[in-house]
């Protein structure tokens, strides 16, 4: 009986996340980030993440809330979630502060020529996240798009590319899949004029 | 099997599927509003308009309306007496399936 209980109380989570909406919004922001290491444009890719993040609420709210409806899930529940967010934004954080060391290491006695696996190292840092979401919400597409962006990381080792090509390319699949994930949700799911019984 | 006349009393609004099923998905969460009830649980609006009206009656669930994003949200939660009562429907529900032989 608690097993059955657990379980819907998982589909239920799980539903929260099947929009597509998020989906769209990592894609772009792989986008975005391969657009950025490709221009030299550090800004972009540094701030364009955090428009992202602050924008997904809003917009929920406007576009997916009238449709799915609003739910506040359980105490226990909440508490998980606040958890994984300070555990991704600290994971941010981490890597950021690896960002500025490489950085000011890069070209210094101790780092004279980066590894050549460096440039498959970006991907692999954004598919952690996405895997640990995966994990989080029950949600497999994202354990997909994780091991889309560490098989892109990995072709860039491979192949000799810049890290931006496979940023563009896992971005470009994941906005496409994410897109299709949302054209079909706001299909199926007519926003309700009065949402009153 | 037991004596059916010492078999517990099950709280008839309780034991009716479509209500139940939507007393459950409330049950899952802290509060729900109408329109993730109707996805959860793939009712008509008609169907579970009326299984909620009957709930928040025997106040089982609280009813709270208001306006988000200018629509009115009628938002559902299982007040303390309603939780009771699903605990004690589980227990009954259970010891009547723990009397079925095999």
């Amino acid at each position: 009986m608690i097993d059955a209980i657990n379980r819907l109380e998982r589909k239920a989570f799980k539903s929260f996340w099947n929009d597509g909406l998020l989906d769209v919004m990592l894609g772009m922001m792989l986008l975005v980030l391969g657009v950025s290491w490709w221009q030299d444009v550090a800004v972009l890719g540094a701030v364009f993440p955090a428009v992202c993040v602050s924008m997904w609420a809003p917009l929920r709210k406007r576009l997916i809330e009238p449709r799915m409806g609003f739910v506040e899930f359980s105490e226990g529940r909440e508490l998980k979630a606040r958890t994984f967010r300070f555990g991704l934004a600290g994971f941010f954080a981490a890597t950021m502060l690896l960002g500025i060391l490489v950085f000011s290491l890069w070209g210094s006695d101790i780092m004279p020529k980066p590894a050549e696996w460096i440039a498959g190292f970006p991907l692999l840092l954004l598919a952690i996240p996405a895997a640990l979401f995966s994990a989080f919400t029950q949600c497999r597409r994202f354990a997909v798009y994780a091991l889309l962006m560490l098989l892109a990381g990995i072709e860039v080792v491979i192949l000799d590319w810049q890290p931006h090509v496979g940023m563009l390319a896992s971005g470009a699949v994941i906005l496409l899949s994410g897109s299709v994930i949302l054209a079909r949700f706001m299909i199926n799911h007519r926003a309700a004029r009065d949402a009153n019984p | 099997m037991s004596d059916p006349a010492a078999s517990p009393d099950i709280d008839r609004l309780l034991h009716e599927p479509a209500r139940l099923l939507a007393l459950v998905q409330l049950a899952l969460v802290n509060k729900a509003d109408f329109t993730w009830l109707l996805n959860q649980t793939g009712m008509t609006r008609g169907n579970l308009s009326v299984q909620m009206s009957k709930l928040a009656e025997a106040g089982i669930v609280k009813v709270d309306k208001r306006f988000t994003n200018n629509r009115p949200q009628t938002l559902y939660q299982l007040t303390t007496s309603g939780r009771k009562a699903l605990k004690q429907y589980k227990k009954d529900m259970q010891s009547i399936l723990d009397s079925l032989p095999g």
